[in-house]
């Protein structure tokens, strides 16, 4: 059943994603954020002549910051954001889980870079994109290791610090007109996580609905 | 002034009439949403795979599960069966189907579950191994394994079981569980002091059993201490020493005196029933 659901679900999304009405193809939306939304600073060529150091830096300036609630990466995360040929999204988040911090009796620290692709979005008058990907996790927390402690045979655990959590979401973008930001925006995630895909499929009892999680955010697109 | 500036200029921009165009544009595209929630069931907002909330899979259930225990235990020997299982992982329908076969098995009294029920020791490894358990009629005791104490599994499993080392008398027999876990604990000896001092006690009971989740002839055990453990139950009456652990079936004297009893894992499709009686105690597996 868990197979079967997630057969339906990955064929009724990628049909979405083809034949949906009133969606730009990414090449027509390509161009229009070029022209319309990102005149300036969409891209930075780079050709023949190497790059300075101001440029090498600059290169390295956000192009926007999140904050996050939930999604297996702490009670509240912040992250910078880059637009890469306005498909890939590298985005860079920090979050944190603790007593006072999500009601948690543990601390748990959570670093992730989430790879988000963008499927398709439509411009006009504002931009909503819909987006997938994966997110590498890595958890610190008790009884987390990225190395097995010296005192465990070879290979008695597989290490467990660092995760992979699809993902896909949702984001409404607004352009502001003037103002200290260029655009702010709204999203929200649904995602899961490696160990719970793989319950998924080795157990009927595991549903297809029971793996996944939410997440809610705002993005501010910096000038 | 400069902040009231910007403050203005955001809410000017991102007033009600941003929600109504993004109505507008969600209109179309509610086809979306609705799929999304449609696959999305309860227990939606979850901060970490290693967060510790008892808030889905309850609290204190072992010493919930004893209060039910003894309330049917007498005061002297009763004979009485329990089911015993171990090592279900994620193995999560193998489990359901265990479950399933105890609530028809007649005249058992309790079941009693020998740890490593996560893969990781993970908030939803918890919440699944709950919720298949919580479908049983009978009362379980559930130890803790290795696999708990990877990520924050300790501190989860006291939260939703209880202690880790606890004892349940019933019909005039001394059941002690002991969390004898080494590596996961960074190399720690298990509390020995805890089990001499419990088993001490037990000696005037019809019978004494003694459950710990790894056989003193493991890896986790140093040489010495696995003498010790053997010593301790050999001096102090104890009848039979029952483990989890290694994924197979075994009930022989591996020392010499004492019977022990390992619990083969879910996979293997059988449940372990331990019969005790007024002279002996009898032990049977039950195929699914």
């Amino acid at each position: 059943m868990f197979k079967k659901n997630l057969i339906c679900f990955v064929v009724i999304f990628l049909t979405f994603s083809v034949f949906a009405d009133d969606v730009d193809s990414f090449t027509s939306v390509k161009k229009r954020i070029e022209d319309e939304v990102l005149p300036d600073d969409g891209l930075i060529e780079i050709e023949d002549n190497p790059l300075t150091v101001n440029e090498a830096l600059a290169l390295m300036i956000p192009h926007y910051y999140k904050v996050q609630y939930a999604g297996l990466i702490g009670f509240m995360s912040i992250g910078v954001g880059y637009t890469v040929k306005n498909i890939y999204e590298p985005v860079f988040m920090l979050g944190y889980l603790d007593p006072y911090f999500g009601n948690s009796d543990v601390t748990v620290t959570s670093f992730a870079w989430k790879n988000n692709f963008v499927l398709f979005g439509s411009i006009s008058p504002d931009y909503l994109k819909f987006y997938a990907g994966t997110s590498v996790l890595w958890c610190y927390t008790n009884g987390t290791f990225g190395k097995l402690p010296p005192h465990y045979p070879d290979d008695y655990y597989f290490q467990n610090r660092v995760h992979l959590a699809p993902h896909m979401g949702l984001e409404y973008k607004k352009i502001f007109s003037s103002g200290f930001a260029k655009a702010g925006g709204i999203f929200m995630e649904i995602g899961t996580f490696d160990n719970y895909i793989k319950s998924g499929f080795t157990n009927d009892y595991v549903k297809f609905y029971d793996i996944w999680n939410l997440a809610f955010g705002l993005t501010v697109y910096i000038k | 002034m400069k902040l009231d500036g910007y403050a203005s200029r955001f809410i000017k921009n991102t007033n009600i009439c941003l929600v109504g165009k993004l109505f507008r544009i969600l209109h179309y595209k509610l086809g979306i949403l609705i799929l999304i929630i449609s696959f999305v069931g309860c227990d939606l907002i979850e901060y970490s795979p290693f967060q510790v909330d008892d808030s889905v899979a309850g609290k204190n259930r072992n010493g919930k599960a004893i209060n039910k225990i003894i309330t049917k235990s007498s005061d002297t020997f009763k004979p009485f069966k329990i089911a015993i299982i171990a090592d279900s992982h994620t193995y999560y329908d193998d489990l359901c189907d265990q479950v399933n076969t105890i609530n028809k098995l007649k005249d058992i009294d309790f079941v009693i579950h020998m740890g490593d029920f996560t893969d990781n020791g993970i908030y939803k490894e918890f919440v699944w191994f709950t919720e298949i358990i919580d479908e049983l009629k009978l009362p379980i005791l559930v130890m803790i394994g290795n696999h708990e104490y990877l990520g924050n599994g300790e501190v989860m499993y006291e939260k939703v079981f209880g202690e880790r080392n606890f004892t349940v008398i019933y019909n005039d027999c001394r059941f002690v569980f002991w969390d004898d876990v080494v590596w996961e604990r960074n190399g720690k000896d298990p509390d020995f002091e805890w089990l001499q001092e419990n088993i001490e006690e037990g000696e005037d009971y019809s019978y004494q059993f003694v459950f710990a989740h790894i056989q003193p002839w493991d890896r986790q055990f140093s040489a010495g201490n696995a003498f010790f453990y053997d010593y301790l139950l050999k001096t102090n009456g104890v009848d039979l020493s029952v483990h989890g652990h290694a994924h197979v079936f075994l009930y022989e004297e591996y020392y010499e005196g004492i019977p022990y009893l390992i619990i083969d894992s879910s996979p293997a499709r059988e449940i372990t029933v331990l019969e005790i009686n007024q002279d002996s105690f009898e032990v049977e597996n039950i195929a699914l």
